[in-house]
């Protein structure tokens, strides 16, 4: 026995380091894994966007972005990637699953096509593209000099390529989606019943027009349109299925922008150098070395300059790079808002939509007003996060600054009034134990579902705890602990029956439309929320009428996103409460970087002004 | 037994019955573990601390109010120690202070709690299993083995994601499952030497039950190996627990526990500039462990004749 122990406390040491290696990023920001793909395709950088009324003010804390003058010396830019994990390593856009591979590959991809500054799809990039209303069609138009680091030309073929993957039956990946079957001809090859895309019209090497069955606002944010395109003649010979896993991807990808890839060490680093064959101005920089680094050694590494650029800082250890004098600090507001969310139904896979079930406990809106209004947010933004979260009144997101709803009064901090909504709907404490009972008189406890990870975690679920409790209402942890995140998703997504209460949030992407997360017929509509009017007004976002004689009719599109966060403020079957803040730390030799997304800058841009980082003193 | 007259005519001896037996008798385990205790100074103020540490523990979290302690307070996060907290507070705001006696209370009762468990099925099974030999031992010890292949560490953080609404009685419990197999070895080694004495054959033919043969006559020869290994388990299930909460698979959030206080150093920056955080936490197990097992191998060295010092 006694020998075992001594064996034992050693080898826990040993499990403790290998476990605390393999645990997830402190905070591992808990949008779910499928959306997170879809939606970090375009507009992954975040503009800044300062509404006109101030009702509501979103200023991100630091600049979007640093530019110092000086001559570049080349050199090679060192990007630190945090993750407790090895990155895929899948240097595809369409194959591609989580951040991290996104994060990788950002210096081949360049700019293929750019974002204007409500994220709808604009001209200036590799591609441009035109819309047409009446035709229903999308004509990309590609750069006549765009060629592949191998030196074969950029065509519609390698568009229509992309198109043909995704649509393929043997695709495995996230991205075949209804706005996918938008395409005329996708469902048909898809099926098998046609060779070809019908809707794809290669008009000549450089044009591609694409055909949508429905013409509605989203396409113009990316529904059904591909952000970049993969070498068809590259790539066409190894079957789909297959693809993920050939060299091609993995190790030898080709490139379009400005940096190839010249060395790839599996789940740990990338090494860019300048590609050969790209038709725009050099890189300033000789190299480009994108490395894994762990989230507990990355504070230490950019003091010591190891790292040139950290453009994910996650908010949980960001204070500690405050008082850091070697490194300018950049951040933008996210596309990405937590939330409350409520159970109030079922998904039904057979019909493919939401049920609403009036039984459950959360059925009654005056319960989730007062839950509502007795969560103070304002205090955990400023405590938790210091000020790097910003309090959120509505489910659409200030990077989208044009719809989003800045008046929408939301739920502020509010215990007295959750205490008199309650004491009004008839939750009052009946058998004196301090918790309130249903109006029938049946005991009410309610069951709170949260995610694990990150120190922040496990007290922020107890505030939150809290905050109901002081209010009289008799909440717990479900299971009396926190799940981790994909178990988290597992049971969310499976309606489990106990669930009251969950903590999560979304990344919404460039295409601000919400039906994706809270439309009838949507699986990621995890409230199992819905109603008629919610689908009429989901309805009035997505209609064809949006659309004008010369582009989209503003004033008609925000007064539908107006409306919809209205209702959804009313019904509170979701309750946001922050929205995020992307941070990133650039060290001082670093000519410029920009964070924001309606900027100048490219990779091709970033320079270096000294041989030597700047270290911290 | 009864002693026979042989010689009812000889001279009757004037003997001392008392006085011969004082000085015949061999010392008993607590006299030994006396002396050695007064021959190892280290291991007599070990013992004197610990009682100390265990009671401050023990009264400092019964005066504490759990609720109480773990209520969060954002305004009073990562305060340093001063005068409202003495340990100062972590990142929720509650005290360090409060939450080391009600985690260390934790600890110490999840370390006593799993060794009292492990022991008392440890003897059970194992004197029987001692004590029968043959295919009776055969057959347990065969599960013993394989209990003892399993990843056990591995397995009981399975079993704590796996169950729902689990408590320090569930952790216990599921311990307990893994744990027994060490005290049923070495009982078992011990009651098997044992039971081939001539004073168990002796009983055996006089008609003594199998139980009191067991629990009277072998349990207690070998008792004092059983209190040494008692006392060591105790350190190294305070020791499994801790490290599983470090892990964050240990109690449940919102119960202190000694391992969640030191994994607070796991946070960056805090290594460094947030002693408090973790330190305490770490000095006390580090304390604890020291004091049990110099403790241990007083007793230890008592109950074997050849390690004695006194």
């Amino acid at each position: 026995m006694k020998s075992v122990k001594k064996v034992f406390i050693p080898l826990l040491l040993v499990l403790s380091l290998l476990l605390a290696a393999c645990g997830k990023p402190a905070d591992a920001p808990p949008t779910d894994n499928g959306e997170n793909t879809e939606s970090q395709e375009p507009g992954e950088q975040v503009k800044e966007e300062t509404p006109e009324v101030k009702e509501v003010v979103i200023t991100p804390p630091y600049p979007t972005s640093v530019k110092r003058n000086g001559k570049t010396i080349g050199g090679t830019l060192n990007v630190a990637l945090v993750s407790d994990t090895p990155f895929q390593g899948i240097f595809n856009t369409f194959l591609y699953e989580d951040n991290n591979d996104w994060q990788v590959m950002q210096p081949m991809l360049g700019s293929f096509m750019i974002s204007g500054p409500d994220y709808e799809i604009a001209n200036g990039g590799y591609c441009d593209v035109e819309f047409d209303k009446d035709s229903k069609t999308a004509t990309y138009k590609i750069n006549k000099d765009l060629t592949w680091s191998d030196g074969v030309p950029v065509t519609s073929d390698d568009l229509i390529f992309v198109y043909e993957c995704i649509g393929h039956p043997d695709y495995t990946g996230v991205r075949y989606d209804s706005d996918y079957i938008n395409v005329v001809g996708m469902e048909e090859y898809h099926n098998g019943d046609a060779d070809s895309i019908s809707g794809l019209k290669r008009i000549d090497d450089k044009t591609l027009e694409v055909t949508f069955k429905e013409f509605y606002p989203g396409i113009m944010w990316g529904a059904g349109m591909t952000y970049n395109a993969e070498p068809a003649h590259y790539l066409k010979d190894i079957p789909v299925e297959d693809m993920e896993s050939s060299d091609q991807v993995r190790l030898k990808p080709l490139s379009c922008g400005p940096f190839v890839v010249s060395n790839i060490v599996p789940g740990e680093s990338v090494e860019y150098s300048p590609n050969p064959h790209w038709f725009g101005e050099k890189p300033q920089v000789d190299k480009v070395v994108i490395k894994r680094t762990g989230s507990d050694t990355v504070v230490e590494a950019m003091k010591a300059g190891t790292f040139d650029l950290f453009p994910d800082v996650n908010v949980n250890y960001f204070t500690e790079f405050e008082d850091l004098n070697n490194i300018d600090i950049v951040s933008d507001v996210a596309t990405v808002y937590g939330y409350i969310g409520f159970k109030l139904g079922k998904w039904d896979n057979a019909l493919g939509e939401v049920v609403v079930d009036p039984n459950k406990k959360m059925s009654d809106v005056n319960l989730r007003r007062a839950i509502a209004y007795a969560m103070d947010n304002d205090q955990i933004a400023e405590v938790f996060y210091n000020n790097l979260r910003i309090t959120a009144n509505t489910l659409i997101d200030p990077s989208h600054g044009k719809f989003w709803n800045n008046q929408a009064p939301g739920y502020k901090y509010d215990p007295e009034k959750a205490k008199q909504i309650l004491d009004e709907a008839g939750y009052k404490d009946v058998d004196g134990d301090g918790m309130r009972e249903k109006p029938d008189g049946s005991k009410l406890q309610i069951n709170f579902l949260a995610m694990s990870g990150g120190d922040i975690a496990e007290p922020l679920s107890q505030f939150y705890i809290q905050c109901w409790r002081d209010v009289g209402l008799d909440v717990g942890l479900q299971n009396g602990r926190l799940i981790e995140m994909n178990a988290f998703y597992d049971m969310v997504e499976e309606d489990n029956e106990d669930i009251d209460i969950y903590m999560g949030a979304w990344q919404t992407g460039s295409n601000p439309d919400p039906s994706g997360f809270y439309g009838r017929n949507s699986m990621f509509n995890y409230s199992r929320f819905a109603s008629d009017k919610n689908d009429e007004l989901l309805a009035a976002i997505a209609s064809e009428d949006a659309i004008g004689e010369d582009g989209i009719d503003y004033d008609y599109l925000v007064k539908a996103y107006h409306d919809w966060q209205d209702n959804m403020v009313e019904q509170a079957p979701v309750v946001p409460t922050h929205y995020r803040v992307t941070l990133g730390v650039v060290n001082k030799r670093v000519s410029y970087y920009d964070l924001g997304l309606v900027t100048d800058w490219r990779w091709e841009k970033v320079g270096l002004l000294s041989d030597k980082p700047e270290l911290a003193k | 037994m009864s002693r026979k007259e042989t010689n009812s005519d000889t001279m009757v001896l004037d003997i001392n019955e008392e006085e011969l037996k004082a000085l015949s008798d061999a010392p008993t385990f607590w006299q030994v573990l006396k002396k050695e205790f007064k021959m190892d100074k280290l291991a007599t103020f070990c013992l004197v601390l610990l009682i100390i540490i265990f009671a401050v523990i023990f009264i400092g979290s019964a005066v504490l109010d759990q609720d109480q302690v773990m209520r969060i307070n954002l305004r009073n996060k990562y305060l340093p120690p001063g005068d409202e907290f003495i340990l100062g507070t972590d990142i929720g705001g509650r005290s360090i202070a409060g939450q080391l006696f009600i985690g260390g209370r934790n600890s110490l009762l999840i370390g006593f709690a799993v060794t009292i468990f492990t022991s008392v099925i440890g003897i059970v099974v194992g004197l029987i299993v001692g004590y029968y030999g043959g295919k009776v031992d055969n057959i347990i010890m065969r599960i013993c083995d394989f209990i003892q292949v399993l990843p056990a560490t591995m397995l009981i953080i399975t079993f704590v994601v796996v169950i729902p609404s689990y408590t320090m009685w569930h952790f216990i419990l599921i311990m307990t499952a893994f744990y027994w197999v060490g005290m049923t070895r070495l009982v078992r080694s011990k009651a098997l030497t044992e039971s081939r004495r001539d004073y168990i054959n002796a009983s055996k033919i006089m008609g003594t039950s199998d139980l009191k043969i067991m629990f009277g006559g072998i349990f207690p020869n070998i008792s004092s190996i059983i209190i040494v290994d008692l006392i060591l388990s105790f350190a190294g299930n305070i020791g499994i627990e801790t490290g599983l909460s470090f892990l964050g698979f240990g109690l449940p959030p919102s119960t202190p526990s000694l391992g969640t206080l030191v994994s607070y150093a796991r946070t960056p920056g805090a290594m460094s500039d947030k002693l408090w955080l973790w330190l305490p936490a770490s000095l006390l197990i580090l304390v604890m462990m020291l004091c049990i097992n110099y403790v241990g191998q007083a007793v230890r060295r008592a109950s074997d004749a050849k390690q004695r010092l006194g």
